[in-house]
């Protein structure tokens, strides 16, 4: 399973399918300040971004990196590699 | 038609009203942004939907209109009333091609041609814009026309021109399988992308994740083409713009826009005589005008020119020259660059700009869109009612005869008020659905004097005052040609050009106002224009030589009565017959569609200072309140909103005059019909009281002597049918509760016989 979940952590891993918000919008909402690591996170539907950035999620693992989790930093900006 | 089509085709409409309507305001006012952006906004819309079917010469000309709104918007366009004339062509052409999908779901043969033309036509000016039109330019590179670098947008490690995306998906996306951020991801030549959240979020616990909120803006350095064809199937969710980084941009920028753009016309100017007079005798000094002239804007906006003018060859000096000037005229330089991308803060997604940029038109949701049949057949249905439950009367009144305790009659009584007042409520509800403003006809009258103004080169205003008054959809439907018809007769014969307007000390403008309001339970409408007015005396000479008035009622009557004459079948006092206001249709016309309604029309008119036109038409046509008279033991209905009284006179207090009686009341002088006499009903026995109802038509009282007053009723007037519809004197029969039949009195006819 992608998502691991437990109550301090999320632990997304490979790619997160749209399916999956439903696993993860109620763990949000129970625990709204525990960490999403995304630090294995290799890619992810709209509606599970959209679902960070709309819960307020405390991202873990995106700053830094190159890929899409950009996104997932305050800037919800993403620079491409060769750009960046 | 499939659901679908028919909510395109309607949806389609509004929008191309709306267009219209954002464009005449444009004319008035082309700096208006707000107004470009929904003139924009609902073409777009238009595209958008055609797009789902296939109608390629639509959505082609659609397509080049909305290029061209977005150039305009960009400012790289001006709107001209050139721009504008295309533009509604276009809107007209839309409409057209929707009444022939309406029709046959499926365009005419022709369309394919005259979409292309259209749209080329649309397309030249983008190409060929009144400032733009020189080759060097059209044919630039995509720097010279790109738009400055967006504050919102960081800076880039880009060179020349790169495109802005601004992708705003569906909020239902996620339903049919996309993956928006992916198609951003996989953007061609992608080097920059921002997702844009909405304003506000709703809460972790109300929130949707199923539904998109988020937009995107992306900067990608690939080709049109490319992203086109990346984008194709969300082609209506995205825009496009060029921009242009601070880098690439010419390196003068202090020049003012206004002194640029007119720079930049001359410069255009300049060219195009020199090609046009290329060759010719006048060469030479041609040549010296201009030289003189490109010295004159360098100056204006602080360049120099090298190198100095070449007595022998100006012509090659000149060329250098132009292309100095040429270069530093192209657009403005980009603003400065925003922040570094490190510190671009969240906060600046929710900028109003963005918002604006990223919103899709709102839907309005709590409105039900339902074919005016179904509403007709409700009315019908309720009116049906009305008239069924008016039998209740008669059935207590035969109750009467057989319950002796008298219990029967008073449940029917009951039963029939509260069922009075059921229907009754149900009608005045299905009365509202059908109520509409007078604005939905009166906003598109606009077009007509804007065009018919330009036509005639007549400079005219155009008012409108209490657009918002409400009457049934069904008159103000059949309205429109009437008023129609009273513009045009206002802006052909009424109002004078600027000239003679001028000469006449009256304002260069003319102004032709069209009010609404209600009055009791009607709504009343006025056409005026401060023109030259009617000529009373030319109306009395041409309908005496048409034989449509003798000398002698011409005598009697006041400067008011004679003007009435226009009205008159076979009267027109202009003897060209103008190919703008309706040919040989007059003023007859216009007064028999109104009265067709049930309303009437009055006219007044001062030589020199203008002329008003009154019609007074029921708010509703379905249900009508009747007043029944007796006479000569028949039962007829005069419409309530005609009467003005009804009193018993003695029949001392008539006064006669030759032929004519008449009867003094309230110190108003008013004539007389004697009502059996005119159905040659047997004479009675002298009464020496007698009941007069006292009515109005087309603003003038007369009373009617009638054998007795019955009480009000509501009932449906059906016109008259097969043998009995040439009897004028009635304006049609209703079905009264007890099965029996009502005739309904026309009173404009009765009058007329009278009289004749």
């Amino acid at each position: 399973m992608p998502i691991s979940l437990n109550d301090d952590c999320a632990l997304l891993e490979g790619y997160i399918d749209i399916t999956d918000v439903d696993i993860l919008h109620p763990w949000l909402q129970q625990n709204p300040t525990s960490a999403v690591d995304v630090s294995d996170c290799t890619g992810a539907h709209t509606a599970v971004v959209q679902l960070l950035i709309a819960t307020g999620a405390t991202v873990a693992g995106a700053e830094g990196t190159e890929d899409w989790r950009q996104y997932l930093t305050s800037g919800r900006e993403y620079y491409a590699k060769e750009n960046a | 038609m499939n659901a679908l089509l028919a909510q395109f085709v309607a949806e389609s409409r509004d929008l191309i009203e709306a267009a219209s309507k954002a464009l005449l305001d444009l004319e008035q006012n082309a700096q208006d942004k707000e107004q470009i952006d929904q003139l924009f906004r609902a073409v777009h819309t238009i595209k958008g939907a055609a797009g789902l079917f296939e109608f390629t010469p639509l959505t082609k000309t659609v397509h080049a209109g909305e290029d061209l709104l977005d150039t305009i918007r960009a400012g790289d366009v001006p709107f001209t009333s050139d721009v504008a004339d295309v533009l509604l062509e276009m809107l007209d052409r839309c409409v057209d091609w929707l009444d022939q999908v309406e029709a046959q779901e499926a365009l005419n043969e022709d369309a394919a041609a005259i979409g292309d033309a259209l749209s080329q036509r649309l397309r030249a000016l983008i190409d060929a814009p009144g400032i733009g039109a020189i080759p060097e330019l059209s044919d630039a590179a995509p720097e010279d026309t790109a738009l400055p670098w967006p504050d919102d947008v960081p800076a880039l490690p880009v060179s020349g021109a790169v495109t802005l995306v601004t992708y705003t998906p569906s909020v239902n996306a996620f339903f049919s399988g996309d993956d928006p951020l992916r198609t951003v991801q996989s953007t061609p030549g992608l080097v920059w992308s921002r997702i844009v959240s909405p304003k506000e979020w709703p809460t972790s616990d109300d929130l949707d994740p199923f539904l998109l909120h988020i937009s995107f803006r992306l900067v990608s350095s690939a080709s049109q083409d490319e992203l086109d064809a990346h984008f194709a199937y969300v082609s209506d969710e995205v825009t496009y713009e060029a921009i242009v980084s601070a880098g690439d941009a010419p390196a003068e920028g202090a020049i003012d826009e206004g002194l640029r753009a007119m720079a930049e016309q001359l410069l255009v100017s300049q060219r195009s005589l020199l090609a046009s007079d290329q060759a010719s005798p006048a060469e030479d000094h041609c040549t010296a005008s201009v030289a003189v002239v490109l010295q004159r804007v360098a100056q204006a906006v602080s360049i120099e020119l090298s190198p100095e003018l070449d007595a022998d060859n100006p012509r090659a000096t000149i060329d250098q020259w132009m292309a100095i000037l040429g270069a530093a005229l192209r657009k403005p330089e980009p603003k400065a660059v925003a922040a570094p991308p490190a510190v671009v803060e969240e906060e600046q997604a929710d900028e109003p700009e963005t918002i604006k940029q990223t919103a899709s038109p709102a839907r309005a949701n709590s409105h039900l869109r339902v074919s005016s049949e179904r509403i007709d057949a409700l009315m019908n249905l309720a009116g049906e009612l009305i008239v069924a439950k008016n039998a209740m009367p008669f059935l207590a009144q035969r109750a009467e005869t057989m319950d002796e305790t008298g219990e029967l009659v008073r449940e029917i009584k009951a039963q029939h008020n509260t069922i009075n007042r059921i229907s009754e409520e149900l009608q005045s509800a299905i009365m509202q659905i059908r109520m509409v403003p007078m604005s939905t006809i009166l906003s598109r009258f606009n077009r007509l004097v804007r065009d018919m103004s330009r036509k005639l080169g007549k400079e005219i205003q155009y008012v409108v005052e209490g657009e918002d008054t409400e009457a049934d959809k069904a008159i103000v439907d059949e309205l429109a040609e009437p008023i129609v018809h009273l513009i045009r007769n206002s802006i052909d014969h009424g109002l004078e050009d600027p000239v003679t307007r001028e000469a006449s000390d009256k304002p260069r403008v003319g102004t032709i106002q069209v009010k609404a309001y209600q009055l009791e339970e009607s709504v009343v409408l006025e056409v005026l224009d401060d023109g030259k007015g009617i000529d009373v005396d030319g109306v009395i000479a041409k309908a005496l030589e048409r034989g449509l008035v003798d000398q002698d009622k011409v005598n009697n009557m006041t400067r008011t009565d004679a003007l009435q004459l226009v009205f008159l079948p076979g009267l027109s006092t202009k003897n060209e017959v103008s190919d703008l206001s309706g040919r040989g249709v007059g003023m007859d016309a216009v007064a028999s569609m109104v009265r067709r309604l049930g309303g009437s029309i009055s006219i007044f008119s001062e030589k020199g200072r203008g002329t008003k036109i009154t019609m007074k038409l029921p708010l509703s046509m379905a249900v009508q309140r009747l007043m029944m008279v007796e006479i000569g033991d028949g039962l007829y209905g005069v419409p309530i909103d005609r009467v003005v009284e009804s009193q018993k006179i003695k029949s001392s207090s008539i006064r006669r005059h030759r032929n004519a009686e008449m009867v003094v009341l309230r110190d108003r002088l008013i004539p007389l019909v004697r009502m059996r006499n005119l159905f040659a009903c047997p004479d009675v026995e002298d009464n020496d009281i007698l009941s007069v109802m006292v009515v109005d038509v087309d603003g003038r009282e007369s009373g009617l002597i009638v054998d007795k007053f019955h009480p009000g009723v509501d009932a449906i007037i059906k016109p008259m049918t097969g043998v009995l519809s040439s009897y004028q004197c009635y304006s049609g029969t209703a079905l009264l509760g007890d099965g029996s039949i009502l005739l309904a009195l026309n009173l404009r006819e009765i009058i007329e016989c009278q009289y004749h």
